[in-house]
């Protein structure tokens, strides 16, 4: 197992965000974690990547607790968490953005690999010397994506990729998703959009008010009739 | 006669940049106004001024440099640190409580009075360029403080760790994400911008030929501040142009108006400027952060 979580309790002072958290990830698949605002997904993320220390529980990663360790460590160890929002830096251009990306690594094939990520989304390539808080949303989020494989991670963490970007596209985004699963990268996709989530995921949690509430494979998830109910709008 | 003004507005602008930008890449970096640097960095001069009888003057200057590097390492480390996420009132308190701590450590070792300065690295004389006269020493200070500039404009473009604190300077958890050990490369900057801060204010001792313990406030915070205000501040660009205009303001203002009533005219000035145009000439563009 690639990332074990094992009761997991995360608070905001008082306030208790995550009660007892368990999951699992499988390397080379692509787990989604689904749940409405303000369940803990993003919480959840944080933690994951050190930005938010949990009160208890065990984070562990590629056989390694991690729980303690602060964000550059877990960057260097392979985790990679491509935020809500997008956030990308905005007064940096396109270029600098994705070189940042790869702030840990030490070999000399990054311009290389930034070359790769330009075949892949040339609107990025085009744009290369721009200012990164000018591109459109949709941009803005294949950028991210982009800068968070940047680091060549293990694990890459998406949280809500389709927000605030038209239908078309969240299309596009999942796509891109998707073949960045099947290059092999294993994946944690946190969403709101349950059904496009569920659509490419290997393995599915459901996440309510601080709780998982149920675990299943993808598949199962998008058939089942509770789910369907409370999270596909069916 | 004019020309001669322009010519000591560039060099005082220059040395008033220096202090700008240690100011600036620190205010950068957290957002946080630093009333300290000025006071801070003041001891790092007090260190050189110490050490000059003594040994070469080059030593005495990176030493000086050190101590301002260290002391705001540390101050960093437990006055600002501790209050990163308590808004912008706390921080600025502390600070100001940093910059009595840091004079009165000034009072208690060096004493209160005014004593006469002179690195010994300067050939005092002047140069005649069509009846404008430069003096040297002029000419030596706006080029140290171009050179530094430029260094750390280049170095804060291209190369890794420069653009890794830009990164900060936009979102430090977003800088975190990128693998940038964020809380190291702050306390670095707060030492850099300590150590530039050093070799400004000792430049601005051998401009005047005086140092005392008042140097890092008056002279130090509030001028770097009111540079980097007039400029935009957060912006390196703003920074230096900001503190050409004040060293424009002060020259002509002692030239034409007063030189007694002068920090009042300039303050005068400035004010009417802010007014006007609170954001500076050159801001960052804070607008597009997201």
């Amino acid at each position: 197992m690639l990332l074990e979580v094992e009761n997991l309790v995360v608070k905001y002072g008082e306030i208790t965000a995550l009660s007892n958290i368990s999951l699992q990830a499988e390397e080379g698949q692509l787990t989604t974690l689904i749940g409405s605002n303000g369940a803990g997904k993003t919480t959840l993320l944080k933690a994951l990547s050190g930005l938010h220390k949990p009160a208890s529980g065990r984070i562990i990663f590629n056989g390694k607790d991690i729980t303690n360790c602060s964000t550059d460590q877990i960057v260097h160890l392979g985790i990679s968490h491509c935020p809500e929002g997008r956030r990308v830096f905005p007064r940096q251009t396109v270029h600098e953005n994705l070189r940042m990306g790869a702030f840990v690594r030490k070999d000399k094939d990054v311009e290389k690999d930034i070359e790769k990520y330009y075949r892949w989304f040339p609107r990025l390539e085009e744009r290369r010397n721009q200012k990164a808080g000018l591109l459109s949303g949709g941009e803005q989020q294949m950028l991210a994506i982009s800068r968070a494989l940047m680091s060549k991670p293990k694990l890459l963490l998406l949280d809500e990729p389709s927000m605030g970007l038209a239908p078309l596209v969240v299309e596009e985004v999942f796509k891109i998703i998707d073949e960045v699963h099947a290059e092999g990268t294993t994946i944690f996709l946190v969403e709101q959009n349950a059904r496009q989530a569920l659509k490419i995921a290997d393995t599915g949690y459901i996440l309510e008010v601080g709780e998982i509430i149920g675990h299943d494979s993808a598949e199962a998830l998008l058939n089942s009739e509770d789910v369907k109910k409370a999270y596909l709008g069916a | 006669m004019f020309l001669q003004h322009l010519i000591n507005a560039l060099s005082v602008g220059a040395v008033y940049a220096l202090l700008a930008i240690g100011y600036n890449m620190v205010y950068g970096v957290l957002e946080k106004l630093n009333f300290a640097h000025g006071d801070v960095y003041a001891v790092g001069c007090f260190v050189t001024f110490s050490l000059l009888g003594g040994m070469n003057p080059i030593l005495a200057i990176l030493i000086g440099c050190c101590v301002g590097f260290i002391l705001n390492v540390g101050v960093e480390r437990f006055a600002y640190r501790p209050l990163r996420n308590s808004g912008r009132v706390a921080p600025t308190i502390s600070a100001v409580g940093i910059a009595y701590i840091m004079r009165n450590v000034i009072q208690l070792i060096w004493g209160a009075e005014t004593f006469s300065f002179d690195l010994g690295i300067f050939k005092a004389g002047s140069i005649d360029v069509g009846g404008v006269v430069i003096g040297t020493l002029q000419i030596y200070l706006f080029i140290i403080a171009v050179a530094l500039m430029v260094i750390i404009s280049l170095a804060l473009k291209y190369t890794k760790w420069g653009q890794g604190i830009i990164c900060i300077s936009q979102n430090i958890e977003t800088a975190a994400l990128m693998g940038i050990p964020v809380n190291r490369v702050i306390a670095i900057v707060y030492g850099l911008g300590a150590a530039l801060g050093v070799i400004g204010g000792l430049l601005f001792c051998q401009y005047y030929q005086f140092i005392f313990m008042g140097i890092g406030f008056a002279y130090g915070t509030m001028k770097a501040w009111m540079a980097s205000i007039w400029g935009g501040i957060g912006s390196l660009k703003g920074a230096i142009v900001g503190a050409m205009v004040l060293g424009l303001a002060e020259t002509m203002v002692s030239a034409y108006i007063s030189s007694t009533y002068r920090d009042a005219f300039v303050w005068a000035i400035f004010i009417a400027f802010i007014i006007i145009r609170p954001q500076g000439m050159f801001p960052a563009q804070g607008a597009e952060k997201i």
